[in-house]
């Protein structure tokens, strides 16, 4: 009877992850392994792939040796640490803001997610506009110290990244600072109690009571980082399309003008297909990692 | 009480793909024929004409329907590249080239040779070139565009400056303006192509009209002394100041160049003709009494002409998989040749692609406009049109980078040509 039950109770399981994993399969799964198909072949995009000539891993050759995709792979582990550095810290930063009772706070709160909220092409505008080196705002604001200020944030090869970064981090923070929140709220106020009994001052809460108790968070949100970093594209494809001459080029950014500008559909695919393992690879090793550090 | 949860289970798995079947099911019998009409001309100048042209081409074929879908450029380019059979528009625009090659040698585009003989001469020669490969014609030019020196007549005129004929003019010109304080170029240079144009003219200056031509069929080679002298020019020009600092992060979609041009901080602008449209709804007063054009100057011991034009087309063909191919065709043919629709452009500021295209008393930069088309020497379909996919990017990039500074012309010139090795 015992015995029955269990095997009604895991086809009625099956039955409903059923949906989901088909829907799971036939648009996620399977569109991996057909790109990877795809890349081994010298397909243009054009027609029926079928008709192309397959040339095993040629492409994948050509890629490894690629100044460009090469670069374009920099500036994404480039991305992952700015983005785990600044927007991990200023998420946490905001988040404690607005978590701590002094007045004001819910105007705060209201405010600080905005720029999550805000379309990504209009963000995009937005800052192409205060950037403009002419009429834009930063450039602007400088010209208050020095009068011939005429820095080309987007047009300079090496300025580009680490504008184009800042809006990235600028629009993310805001995540972590719901995520962060989201934690704290979940740490007992009896803990602080304790401690303030104790005489720890607010520095110590921090540091043995908020930061310890939120590691989990941190540590889902770091991975969310890390993963949303390999993979970004839409800001840079808005604000520079990878330009000036490469310099902000993603993988992505690359994918997409290999795919849909060059009509390279299996080179690109191929580029789709190493971002796939690249992301794979670093998130198995940091999950290793912090996996390592709970043992200790 | 299990047998119902079994049957709800199910019908949950039969909902969920009962959506998924859906979108399938919906095609409804069809009376007449039903056109799909792509096209990219978001501004309203060039879009009410179309649609009204479209409007006037059903009322005079009966049982016929078009339905018409209008997609930025960029956006569009991706979305044909990954609709296929059935989803594919049956008359679709394009700009020829090698843009269209990609889609002729794919097999997705109609031969409308004979179809075309019906109103081929009455259309401008050039732009219908750019349809034609092997002798077979795949498209018809709808709308002209070609690439025009603009300037500021008022500009000019407070320092008695005459519009420069010869680069030697030029620097003339350039350097007064200087000397007040005015750039002598507008130019916003994020997207690559608008900068590109000063290098593609500057190379047709001075190594003759079909110098991109000779490259492409090989006989000169990209690393040519004639690539490494306009690259040497352009990045004097930039070393003397002709230019905007820092062109490359000012972006041309969101007005970059324009305002500088506007507010008279700049004197002239390169750019193509589809600018005369923009200057006339964004600044109508300053298309009224200070714009003027004028042909890219020639260049002393160069062997091309000031009247050799670098221009392009907007054009539409007929899909290889449209079930009506005769009566696609024939859409295609009304709108390369329709008067109505030529004279709606007009007025708008675009160019139409007829050669009886009226030309507009009252509007004198269009009929200059399109007085240049009429009287080139010679035509260069723009180069990110011309060149293989591959190499265009690398023609943008490089000369995005002669633009920065952080590429010689020798360098620009050696990476277009390995780029251009590599696609052999």
């Amino acid at each position: 009877m015992e015995k029955k039950r269990s095997a009604s109770v895991h086809l009625t399981a099956l039955l409903f992850i059923l949906p989901a994993f088909l829907v799971y399969t036939l648009y996620t799964a399977s569109s991996i392994f057909r790109t990877f198909q795809f890349s081994l072949h010298d397909w243009s995009g054009f027609g029926p792939v079928a008709n192309s000539a397959n040339i095993g891993f040629a492409n994948y050759v050509k890629l490894f040796a690629d100044e460009r995709f090469l670069h374009a792979i920099k500036n994404n582990f480039l991305l992952v640490v700015v983005s785990i550095v600044f927007q991990l810290s200023t998420g946490m930063i905001l988040a404690l803001i607005i978590n701590s009772k002094n007045r004001g706070t819910k105007f705060f709160r209201t405010i600080y997610p905005m720029p999550l909220l805000l379309s990504t092409v209009a963000t995009g505008i937005l800052w192409l506009l205060m950037f403009n080196p002419y009429t834009g705002l930063f450039n602007g604001l400088l010209r208050i110290i020095s009068p011939d200020v005429r820095l080309s944030w987007l047009g300079s090869e090496q300025v580009v990244l680490f504008a184009v970064m800042f809006v990235i981090c600028w629009q993310y923070s805001p995540q972590y600072m719901i995520l962060l929140r989201a934690g704290m709220t979940n740490i007992s106020a009896e803990v602080y109690e304790a401690a303030v009994i104790d005489g720890a001052n607010k520095w110590q809460q921090f540091w043995k009571i908020t930061f310890p108790l939120l590691s989990g968070t941190l540590k889902t949100s770091a991975v969310l980082s890390i993963v949303g970093s390999l993979k970004y594209f839409d800001l840079i494809w808005i604000m520079t399309g990878g330009g000036p001459n490469g310099y902000s080029e993603l993988m992505a950014t690359y994918m997409y003008r290999k795919a849909f500008t060059e009509d390279q559909m299996g080179y690109a695919s191929s580029v789709a297909s190493s971002m796939i393992v690249i992301s794979l690879v670093v998130i198995i090793i940091v999950q290793f990692m912090l996996k390592q550090k709970d043992n200790q | 009480m299990k047998k119902t949860m079994m049957i709800a289970l199910l019908l949950m798995v039969a909902v969920t793909f009962g959506l998924y079947a859906g979108g399938a099911a919906e095609t409804a019998a069809k009376p007449t024929t039903t056109l799909e009409l792509w096209h990219i001309q978001v501004n309203e100048t060039a879009k009410r004409p179309i649609e009204n042209a479209v409007r006037r081409f059903e009322a005079a074929n009966p049982g016929v329907k078009v339905n018409i879908s209008v997609i930025e450029a960029n956006p569009y380019k991706t979305k044909l590249k990954t609709v296929t059979g059935n989803d594919f528009p049956d008359v679709f625009h394009s700009w020829g080239g090698s843009w269209l090659e990609s889609f002729v040698d794919a097999g997705m585009v109609a031969d409308i040779t004979e179809a075309s003989k019906a109103w081929k001469d009455q259309v401008s020669e050039s732009a219908f070139a750019l349809n034609v490969y092997d002798g077979k014609v795949y498209g018809s030019p709808y709308m002209n565009s070609s690439t025009i020196m603009y300037y500021n007549k008022d500009l000019f005129k407070k320092y008695n400056l005459t519009p420069p004929k010869t680069y030697s003019e030029l620097v003339q010109v350039a350097e007064t303006f200087k000397k007040n304080g005015i750039i002598p170029f507008a130019l916003a240079n994020q997207a690559k192509w608008p900068g590109a144009q000063h290098f593609v003219l500057l190379s047709m200056r001075l190594g003759g009209p079909d110098i991109f031509k000779r490259a492409i069929d090989g006989e000169v080679k990209f690393t040519d002394e004639v690539f490494v002298k306009a690259g040497e020019m352009l990045q004097d020009m930039v070393k003397k100041g002709y230019f905007p600092e820092g062109v490359n992060g000012i972006d041309y979609n969101t007005g970059g160049s324009r305002v500088m041009f506007y507010a008279e901080q700049a004197a002239m602008i390169v750019q193509t003709s589809n600018m005369l449209s923009i200057v006339k709804t964004e600044n109508p007063a300053f298309y009224q009494n200070k714009l003027g054009v004028m042909l890219y100057p020639s260049i002393e011991g160069g062997k091309g002409k000031a009247t050799d034009l670098l221009a392009g087309e907007n054009a539409f063909s007929v899909s290889a998989y449209a079930e009506n191919k005769d009566i696609a065709a024939k859409l295609v043919g009304f709108l390369s040749t329709d008067l109505q629709l030529m004279e709606e452009y007009a007025k708008g500021g675009a160019i139409g692609a007829s050669k009886f295209a009226p030309v507009p008393a009252d509007d004198p930069l269009l009929r200059d406009a399109m007085a240049q088309i009429a009287n080139a020497t010679f035509i260069q379909n723009f180069i990110d049109q011309t060149l293989a996919p591959e190499l265009a990017n690398m023609h943008k990039d490089t000369v995005q980078a002669l633009f920065g500074g952080t590429m010689t012309a020798v360098q620009a010139a050696q990476t277009m040509q390995k780029t251009a090795d590599g696609l052999k």
